[in-house]
């Protein structure tokens, strides 16, 4: 079955990922950072056993992976593909994770909140994700005890996410706005209207390949529905810019030169690190998109994306750890994958 | 510690990040950090890193049996310290407290959107009731017929006033 990531998705010419998130509590129980080993192992085994209990609506759809069961780069590949967050790779014990096998709707337990439940998918498809999100959440609604206050909402540890306990998220590729020299302002304006955005893998003035997050930040006093739309409607702008500006640079010809040197680079190169990859990869992105790179699709390049990250290709290669054979390895996949003899042409997946 | 993101001014939270294949995290003000969506209570409450001495937020000498918790037994001073509320009891118990902060996080409203649990009121819209429907037409055309046997009976009781 392919992963999420492995499928074309609308809008894909900018648009990566959509991925929406609901924070949730178990009543009578406290939050993570004062739960005890025994709570949450307890939680953990409740969350299970309600997910894969026999003739539900979700029975045999999710696999239940015990963290404390798993090594340290297991967990960090779960991080690395979206499926638990950063913190709980470091507080494992108690902690677990329930996933389809598409990977596509998970649910993270004892991590900032007992439940997390993600939803995502390829490209601009906030409605159809959200849905997905809601419908597990709904079932959790029904076999648990969730906390919530008519007032304040879905009760969380952290008291930003009170309300919906909803964060919504785009990944974007911007390269021709990030060449302009406008996301600064963009993004301050941004902030003025309770929406972020900012890069994927850090607080780096330039994020790695132009690849940012647009996510929202106020859950209280704002439905689900209309969260979506604000999103969506700023993400439309920045969409139409971001496909505006790229007009003008696809026939500047230093533009053109290091889609080419870049390109060479990664069908080339012997040692190739994450970074390295990230950065190369974000401008042969944008020249599929501008119609320069032909043979290579975006589906592929994205999808290429989430295997070379270091922990999720050391375990694909049967590494048990990290280490310099990595850089090979990627060297490697990256070469076979955009080599010139291979025709793979899932377009760009640009609607319209 | 300056912020890691704009280098100016002093660092008031750490957020965890996986960075080249291991657990990491970075440093950030409170600025960038209710800016970039890594809000928690340390940010309102000005604190953060170093612990907050338990006297600055009652007056000199502290308070010698500070208010505790029912649920998870955290007292304010804990949830401050922490930047993370101890249980759902916790906003009971410490409304008060709490309501200022939450009006400075985001701005003083109520709840609007779904709601949890089937005893609760449900002043579930026409728009979500759509939703509903269209949910059970899919669960129909892909023959899911137990899901669509819960939606329906779910969409029955909406339509009856949440009886």
């Amino acid at each position: 079955m392919n992963k999420w990531y492995e499928n074309p998705g609308d809008d894909s010419d900018v648009v990566l990922s959509t991925h929406v998130s609901l924070s949730r509590n178990l009543d009578g129980v406290p939050f993570p950072a004062r739960m005890s080993l025994s709570d949450r192992r307890a939680v953990w085994d409740r969350i299970r056993s309600a997910a894969q209990r026999r003739n539900s609506s979700v029975s045999g759809r999710f696999a239940a992976i015990g963290l404390e069961d798993v090594s340290e780069l297991e967990a960090v590949s779960f991080a690395e593909r979206g499926l638990i967050s950063a913190d709980a790779v470091s507080r494992r014990t108690g902690g677990g994770l329930l996933m389809t096998a598409d990977e596509s709707l998970s649910a993270e337990v004892n991590g900032e909140d007992h439940l997390l439940i993600r939803a995502q998918a390829a490209g601009l498809c906030m409605e159809k994700v959200y849905a997905a999100a809601d419908g597990l959440d709904t079932f959790f609604g029904h076999t648990l005890p969730i906390s919530f206050d008519p007032q304040l909402g879905f009760l969380t540890q952290n008291p930003f996410r009170l309300g919906t306990g909803m964060i919504v998220s785009l990944r974007l590729h911007l390269p021709a706005l990030r060449r302009s020299g406008s996301l600064r302002r963009i993004s301050r304006n941004l902030s003025k209207l309770g929406l972020s955005l900012h890069g994927v893998h850090g607080p780096e003035a330039e994020p790695l390949g132009a690849v940012y997050r647009l996510v929202n930040r106020v859950t209280l006093g704002i439905s689900e529905r209309e969260a979506i739309a604000n999103l969506s409607s700023m993400a439309g702008q920045i969409i139409d810019r971001e496909r505006e500006l790229q007009k003008t640079f696809a026939a500047d010809l230093g533009f053109q030169d290091t889609v080419w040197r870049d390109l060479g680079i990664l069908r080339n190169a012997r040692l190739l690190s994450y970074r390295e990859f990230m950065e190369r990869a974000g401008e042969i992105r944008a020249g599929i998109v501008a119609g320069l790179v032909r043979g290579i699709g975006i589906v592929g390049l994205d999808s290429l994306a989430v295997r070379v990250r270091p922990a999720t290709l050391a375990l694909e290669n049967g590494c048990p750890c990290l280490s310099e054979k990595g850089k090979e390895l990627r060297a490697r996949l990256v070469r076979g994958m955009l080599s010139p003899q291979r025709e793979d042409s899932d377009g760009t997946g640009k609607k319209g | 510690m300056l912020c890691q993101y704009c280098g100016k001014n002093p660092a008031v939270i750490r957020v965890k990040t996986i960075l080249d294949g291991f657990p990491s995290d970075f440093s950030l003000c409170a600025e960038c950090a209710g800016r970039l969506g890594y809000g928690n209570l340390l940010i309102v409450m000005g604190a953060g890193l170093q612990d907050v001495p338990e006297d600055l937020l009652f007056g000199e000498g502290g308070d010698p049996a500070p208010l505790r918790c029912g649920g998870c037994g955290s007292s304010f001073a804990d949830i401050v310290r922490t930047g993370t509320v101890g249980c759902a009891e916790c906003y009971r118990t410490f409304a008060d407290q709490l309501a200022p902060l939450i009006r400075r996080i985001h701005g003083g409203v109520t709840h609007r959107g779904k709601t949890a649990g089937e005893s609760l009121p449900r002043t579930m819209p026409r728009g979500e009731l759509s939703v509903m429907h269209r949910r059970l037409r899919e669960a129909i055309e892909s023959e899911n017929f137990e899901q669509a046997a819960v939606l329906r009976d779910r969409i029955r009781k909406l339509e009856d006033g949440g009886r």
